[in-house]
């Protein structure tokens, strides 16, 4: 029997395409305005699986329903990445029969602050948390207050799947007494022992001790360990224990080689958190290999490619969100000739007109090398450029554009090297329309 | 000549590129021939003014400003003291609260009492500033996110001479060129005031600073 909601939601959308408005959480505004309890009523497959986190949970969502539909299983999921509760119920609205959703999944990726009125009407078999950095400020306030949304957000019965290299994930235990499984990557000949980097978390959740690190991935994500209490990483059941960059390949729990189109760490957690889920839903790990090995995350945070003869790759970040622009420095840093980095936005947020440079100092722009040329560019252009010379590159290699119109006739006469550019997601495609790279689709 | 900063936990309140204050000052000391020290003091250590000329704190999670100031109590006849001496002491971001005499979060928290006045949460504040203040000519600039409220005082910038505390966070010197050169100077005079003060290089700054001065 079809339910009246339903039935509204599914006309909300015809109309919504008709009129244009993309359609993509319209019927769930709808419907949820005239029947609140709609989600409560329909009847979800056994598997649920949530990801929430700060950056990175659309990707993950993907591959695990990538891994899920190798191994034979329909899949209901907001790939649209429409990730609040109205867009999670126009992507129920548009796949549910009757009552029921009657695939044999549902994977859905959640907004960190929507994640606990999600969970009012629709509780989690797995809940994957792949990270909590510090990501738009003005809308978030800090990782703190994001840890508690989040907490709200986890019912009982929950079996949680966190990245157990970073601590704040790891304060979870402290609260949650259903079972918890711990991802990580173990040092690896990239994992350094010191950095003069800003940490989000250095200190014990339990007793406020200084946290000792054995080696860190990244920020404060690495091998950790109270001095005075238990509270220390342990029990990472998945983990990547090989990272190979020059045969793009990674090792997962010794045994597993997985081919990876990107070398940014966060998408490596992404991957083993993946592989993770796929374990403890028994699927075979051959099925798990050659999902993640088939290059299904789009090719959003890394491209490369050749302009007269000079290397370019692009990194994709996010503004606002320091972890994003340090995986990036982190990957430019492998590479010790002299380079050039140009950095920039069209505009900081999409969602807000603030004009909060604060992050830049948050993000360990001291990687780059003194002598490489940066170029500034954008509406902060002059921001980045202060940021640079404080970072201690030499004042005469900092350039400065407003734009991008003659980004590219300034890299090619006035810079050398390798090209990394390390931007915003909104100036990636006007770059490479600069660039004359054309779009792959 | 040689000046030395004392960063109050870096490795704590750290949350709003608060370190770009310490990273411009030691700039543009430098700048000046000056060699600058800086010394970071944190958690569980002991803590000696003695030899600062210059000491900052900026803004953490509600729970971490909590920890430094437990943490702090210890200290607080030594800070008094260097601000006795006429010694500056810089506090951005809600690290404010931690000097002032409470923090109402639901309860009444005692703080400090340094400085006469009463911070209290409420409804998180997030917005961008421009405010006149005695301390420059130009506009100051800067931005704030956070969920306390000076309720005893209106003015963005609480200055009794020594200590400067503002709820602005982060990189205040580095926006605010005036700001940042005033301070260069009045660390030196306080150690020499017949110092041969060379060119100073703000072009970038005062770049920055003009665009966003007449956006914000």
């Amino acid at each position: 029997m079809k339910m009246f909601g339903t039935l509204i939601g599914k006309i909300v959308f015809r109309f919504a395409r008709i009129i244009k408005h993309g359609g993509s959480t319209l019927p769930g505004t709808v419907v949820l305005k005239l029947f609140p309890n709609y989600l409560k009523k329909i009847k979800y497959p056994e598997n649920i699986i949530m990801v929430t986190g700060s950056c990175g949970k659309g990707s993950t969502a993907k591959i695990i329903t990538s891994i899920l539909e190798k191994n034979g299983m329909s899949v209901c999921t907001n790939k649209n990445g429409a990730n609040l509760i109205e867009g999670i119920a126009t992507t129920i609205i548009l796949n549910v029969k009757g009552k029921r959703i009657k695939e044999d999944a549902l994977v859905l990726e959640i907004d960190e602050r929507y994640l606990k009125i999600v969970t009012k009407y629709i509780k989690p078999k797995y809940l994957i948390i792949n990270n909590i950095t510090r990501d738009q400020p003005p809308r978030h306030g800090n990782f703190d207050i994001v840890f508690n949304e989040i907490l709200k957000g986890i019912p009982k019965g929950t079996h949680l799947i966190v990245n157990g290299d970073d601590p704040i994930l790891k304060k979870y235990s402290l609260y949650c007494k259903d079972e918890i499984t711990y991802f990580g990557i173990e040092k690896t000949k990239y994992s350094y022992k010191e950095r003069d980097d800003i940490k989000d978390y250095n200190y014990c959740p339990k007793c406020n001790n200084k946290l000792i690190f054995d080696y860190y991935n990244y920020g404060s994500v690495g091998s950790y360990k109270c001095p005075k209490c238990d509270f220390k990483r342990d029990n990472i059941k998945y983990s990547i224990t090989n990272i190979n960059y020059d045969n793009k390949e990674i090792i997962i729990n010794k045994d597993y080689k997985i081919k990876v189109s990107s070398y940014i760490l966060s998408n490596l957690y992404n991957l083993v958190a993946a592989f993770a889920i796929g374990d403890i839903l028994k699927i075979d790990s051959k099925i798990i290999v050659s999902a993640l090995s088939d290059d299904i995350i789009e090719n959003k945070l890394y491209e490369e490619f050749t302009v007269n003869k000079r290397k370019y790759t692009i990194l994709n970040c996010k503004a606002e969100n320091n972890s994003t622009y340090n995986l990036a420095l982190i990957y430019t840093a492998m590479d010790n000739k002299q380079k050039t980095i140009v950095i920039g936005h069209k505009e900081i947020s999409r969602r807000y007109n603030h004009f909060d440079v604060s992050w830049m100092y948050d993000v360990y722009f001291e990687l780059i090398n003194k002598d490489d040329y940066v170029i500034c560019t954008g509406p902060n252009a002059y921001d980045f450029a202060v940021r640079m010379k404080l970072a201690g590159i030499e004042k005469d290699n900092i350039i400065i554009l407003d734009d991008l119109t003659n980004i590219k006739n300034t890299i090619e006469e006035k810079t050398k090297g390798n090209v990394y550019a390390v931007l915003n997601f909104d100036y990636v495609k006007p770059f490479k329309e600069k660039m004359t790279i054309k779009e792959e689709k | 000549m040689n000046i030395t900063i004392g960063y109050l936990y870096r490795d704590l309140l750290n949350l709003y590129g608060d370190e770009g204050n310490i990273k411009a000052l030691k700039y543009h000391l430098e700048e000046q021939n000056v060699k600058v020290t800086i010394k970071y003091m944190s958690v569980n250590e002991e803590k000696n003014f003695d030899d600062i000329d210059f000491l900052y704190i900026g803004s953490g999670t509600e729970n971490n400003i909590l920890v430094a100031l437990e943490d702090l109590k210890k200290d607080k006849d030594k800070i008094k003291k260097y601000l006795d001496e006429g010694k500056i002491l810089l506090s951005t971001g809600n690290s404010v609260e931690i000097f002032g005499n409470y923090i109402i979060i639901n309860k009444k928290i005692k703080a400090l009492g340094i400085i006469d006045y009463v911070c209290m949460h409420q409804d998180r504040i997030v917005k961008d500033v421009k405010i006149k203040n005695e301390l420059v000519d130009e506009d100051i600039i800067g931005f704030e996110n956070h969920s306390g409220k000076n309720i005893s005082e209106s003015k963005d910038i609480i200055n009794d001479g020594t200590f400067y505390g503002t709820y602005i966070i982060g990189p205040i010197l580095v926006r605010n060129p005036e700001l940042c050169s005033k301070l260069v100077h009045r660390l030196i005079d306080n150690k020499d005031s017949n110092f041969k003060y060379k060119d100073e290089d703000y072009e970038f700054e005062k770049e920055a600073y003009k665009k966003a001065v007449n956006i914000i």
